[in-house]
């Protein structure tokens, strides 16, 4: 099961993606592989790169 | 890659948050209500709709931040004798009133939504968020029916609005 934390409270415990127990909706940050690619955190990451790649000077 | 953003509609007391891609205004705190609790016209004075409140949320995270987020429609809400409103707020508030007959009159939704008639009048919400979090992005926006005893029956043509933000 994917591990979250909830950016206002702090709380992990019953924390799912966008939503924790505490808080109702909210802001979650991943905290494990599986939560992170729940997250598309990995695609974001490479759209990054490729976005510095294609704005680098040359 | 772009994240993939949707609108949630927040309902009930949780609030329990579902994905929406319309929002149907009726006269109890449900999603998609179909034509249960149906707006009901006034004999004299105003009914209202129960307020429905929705939220921009990341389903997945940007490359870098998502904000600056504007809330607008077309200048017309085209409802003969019904007038909509929005505001918006932080803090959730569950939707009130007499189920079937009238919402509780709102005291967040209290703008004429037709004032917000394009993207240089629009209304900014507050909202931002950032790689790596997922989630809610926008504060709440809290939008409900009057209507006056001009109200025309039957189903009344779907409007849009839009919410527009920037993304890096």
């Amino acid at each position: 099961m994917s591990k979250w934390k909830c950016n206002y409270c702090k709380e992990t415990k019953g924390v799912i993606n966008g939503v924790c127990p505490n808080c109702g909706p909210s802001q979650t940050t991943p905290q494990d592989e599986e939560a992170k690619k729940e997250a598309g955190y990995y695609e974001a990451e490479a759209a990054k790169k490729l976005a510095a790649e294609v704005n680098k000077p040359e | 890659m772009a994240a993939t953003v949707s609108i949630q509609q927040a309902y009930g007391a949780g609030p329990s948050n579902t994905a929406i891609t319309n929002c149907r205004f009726n006269t109890d705190d449900t999603v998609n209500p179909g034509t249960v609790n149906p707006l009901v016209k006034p004999a004299a004075g105003t009914n209202r709709s129960y307020w429905k409140t929705v939220y921009l949320n990341a389903d997945t995270t940007p490359s870098g931040t998502i904000n600056n987020l504007l809330l607008y429609c077309d200048g017309t809400i085209g409802w003969t004798g019904c007038t909509l409103f929005v505001g918006a707020s932080g803090t959730y508030t569950e939707a009130t009133g007499t189920p079937g007959t009238t919402g509780t009159d709102s005291s967040l939704a209290t703008v004429n939504f037709e004032r917000y008639s394009a993207v240089a009048s629009a209304k900014a919400v507050t909202g931002t968020i950032s790689n790596p979090s997922t989630g809610k992005i926008s504060d709440y926006i809290v939008m409900q029916v009057d209507l006056s005893t001009s109200a025309v029956a039957g189903t009344l043509a779907t409007e849009t609005i839009t919410i527009q933000y920037d993304e890096t």
